[in-house]
């Protein structure tokens, strides 16, 4: 849900800058043009100022050519014509050099500026301080990376190290990747922060999952909301039992704020336990909540052992789900089973991973409850009134269910039926033999009288 | 050699591991991180290519980044690394076409 907000989030921010972004290309098109008139005009300016010399060195030359044609008219003997076109071709040079002049005054006149070009990568890396961060940020991400990646796998490796002895003691497998011919002794990595464990092979259970949910310490963004929302490392041991191995119980017990999330989100809790209040006389830490279908569970899961161990170690313990009509993640709203869910027997234990000098210690007290337990929920057996209550409560529950969908069958059922009966008349309009066309028209008939009579139901006597 | 009674161990009753499959399991919020952020950042790469936004496409290679951060192993290679390709040429293609500097907020 979060991340569906973050999604909104920046494809607002995005529509907003691209909005911008087209007002401040046009500007920067008029910029352009701006800039490329103004290049034109300091450019003009650049040449025009450049050939000015140029334009001087051949008027000096005509000058000096003019010079020498002076010099050398009197020596030579002169004609009225050529004094004429001579002093013609003065005044126009004159006026043309005059112009020049004029030229020359204003153009000297105007400063010079240097034209907006934006310059080279490689000349100008200090204006690039956006990218730079940029850079800096994602170079930052990937160095977090692999240290949370790193630390993780340490911590994962260490946990399996710590508790695989005491596996091996119930399990005739421990750490199967569900691949190679020998497994044994192999972590399963989920994600850079989830690991998981097989273990089989043991009277009661078919398996065993443990999975370690770490911290995302690989993720910057995964880390910054631990801030917000911390959480520790876990553990959580799903064990499948078999078939009617246990009674049935169904019973919830830890950390408040999990017990409460469990609650929410699974099926069964949610249909059948209860909360109970007054957890003292129990002896369980004040942090602890318990939810359960049968009340004298209670007393027969709490016994003085477990209370122990939950007093002991209650910051590792942070859910206790023991079930048997485990059916999954409750739907979401709006979705409906189309059928009654298939349910199996299972105890799920969710222990926080604290680093400490006496985590072996830890480790091992904590499997050790959850072993007693497995075993002791498997000798268990309710009481009759219990087992009544409880046998009550699957059957109304199975009741409930088949009622909201008894309306969806029955237009099942109905469409069925129509599907049937237009296929028959679609066949009876194609049959080309009249015979036959006569035989299908009689059953149709048949049929239609049949369902038009009143139903009567048929009384047998013994 | 007789097992002892207190041994829970049954060798004849071992079950392989069976991976669970992605696609029959529902994915909860938390899980689906890595594809949200690989759409994100194909919309921040296609952002930055047609509308020439720089920043767009440097938001793009970091949620390539933060895709592959979370990652998990069964998920297809190929898709991640052409969501990196995808914003990799987002960053070079705006450079090419206008290899100015963004303007920074500060100046």
């Amino acid at each position: 849900m979060k991340v569906e907000w973050l999604l909104w989030f920046f494809l607002l921010i995005v529509c907003f800058s691209w909005v911008n972004g087209l007002e401040f290309e046009e500007d920067n098109e008029f910029a352009e043009f701006e800039v490329a008139d103004e290049k034109k005009t300091e450019t003009t300016e650049e040449v025009v100022p450049d050939e000015t010399p140029k334009v001087k060195v051949p008027e000096e030359e005509a000058f000096a050519e003019f010079e020498t044609t002076e010099k050398k008219v009197p020596e030579e003997a002169k004609d009225d014509f050529s004094d004429i076109a001579e002093e013609e071709e003065y005044d126009a040079f004159d006026s043309k050099v005059e112009e020049g002049a004029e030229e020359k005054k204003t153009l000297e006149i105007k400063p010079l500026t240097f034209a907006d070009i934006p310059t080279h990568f490689r000349s100008n890396w200090s204006s690039y301080q956006v990218e730079a961060v940029a850079l800096f940020i994602i170079f930052l991400y990937t160095v977090n990376y692999f240290i949370g990646k790193q630390r993780n796998q340490s911590l994962a490796y260490r946990w399996f190290d710590d508790n695989i002895e005491f596996l091996r003691d119930q399990f005739a497998l421990v750490g199967d990747d569900g691949i190679s011919e020998n497994p044994d002794g192999t972590l399963i990595k989920e994600t850079d922060s989830s690991y998981l464990v097989w273990c089989s092979g043991r009277v009661g259970i078919s398996g065993m999952l443990s999975q370690m949910k770490l911290v995302k310490r690989q993720d910057v963004i995964g880390t910054v909301y631990n801030w917000f929302r911390p959480k520790t490392d876990r553990v959580i041991h799903k064990i499948d039992l078999d078939k009617n191995e246990i009674d049935s119980v169904i019973f919830v017990m830890g950390n408040k704020k999990s017990v409460a999330k469990a609650v929410k989100d699974y099926t069964d809790l949610a249909t059948y336990a209860i909360e109970r209040k007054g957890l003292e006389r129990f002896g369980l830490p004040a942090s602890f909540a318990l939810h359960a279908e049968i009340a004298e569970t209670i007393s027969a899961i709490l016994d003085p052992f477990v209370v122990q161990h939950l007093q002991k170690y209650e910051k590792y313990i942070d859910l206790i789900h023991i079930t048997d009509q485990f059916c999954g993640v409750k739907l979401q709203e709006g979705e409906t089973y189309t059928r009654l869910p298939d349910t199996s027997e299972n105890m799920f234990f969710t222990f926080n991973v604290i680093d400490s000098p006496d985590s072996l210690e830890v480790n091992r007290a904590l499997l050790n409850l959850t072993f007693y337990l497995l075993e002791k929920l498997r000798r268990y057996r309710l009481s009759r009134e219990g087992k009544v209550k409880a046998e009550k409560k699957r059957q109304s529950f199975a009741d409930s269910f088949l009622k909201v969908t008894h309306q969806q069958r029955q237009e099942a059922m109905q469409a069925r039926r129509e599907e049937q009966a237009r296929e028959r008349k679609q066949r009876l309009i194609e049959e080309e033999d009249p015979e036959k066309q006569r035989r299908l028209q009689k059953l149709e008939d048949k049929r239609e009288q049949r369902a038009k009579a009143p139903k009567m139901k048929q009384l047998r006597l013994k | 050699m007789m097992q002892s009674s207190n041994d829970p161990r049954r060798p004849a009753k071992i079950v392989r591991y069976k991976p669970i499959d992605p696609q029959t399991s529902p994915v909860s919020s938390e899980d689906s991180l890595p594809e949200y952020m690989n759409v994100l950042g194909m919309l921040f790469s296609m952002c930055g290519l047609m509308m020439r936004l720089k920043w767009c496409s440097f938001a793009a290679l970091l949620a390539s980044c933060i895709s592959f951060a979370n990652t998990r192993v069964t998920d297809d290679t190929k898709q991640i690394v052409s969501s990196f390709m995808l914003s990799i040429s987002a960053v070079v293609m705006s450079y090419l076409q206008n290899p100015s500097p963004i303007v920074p907020p500060w100046s």
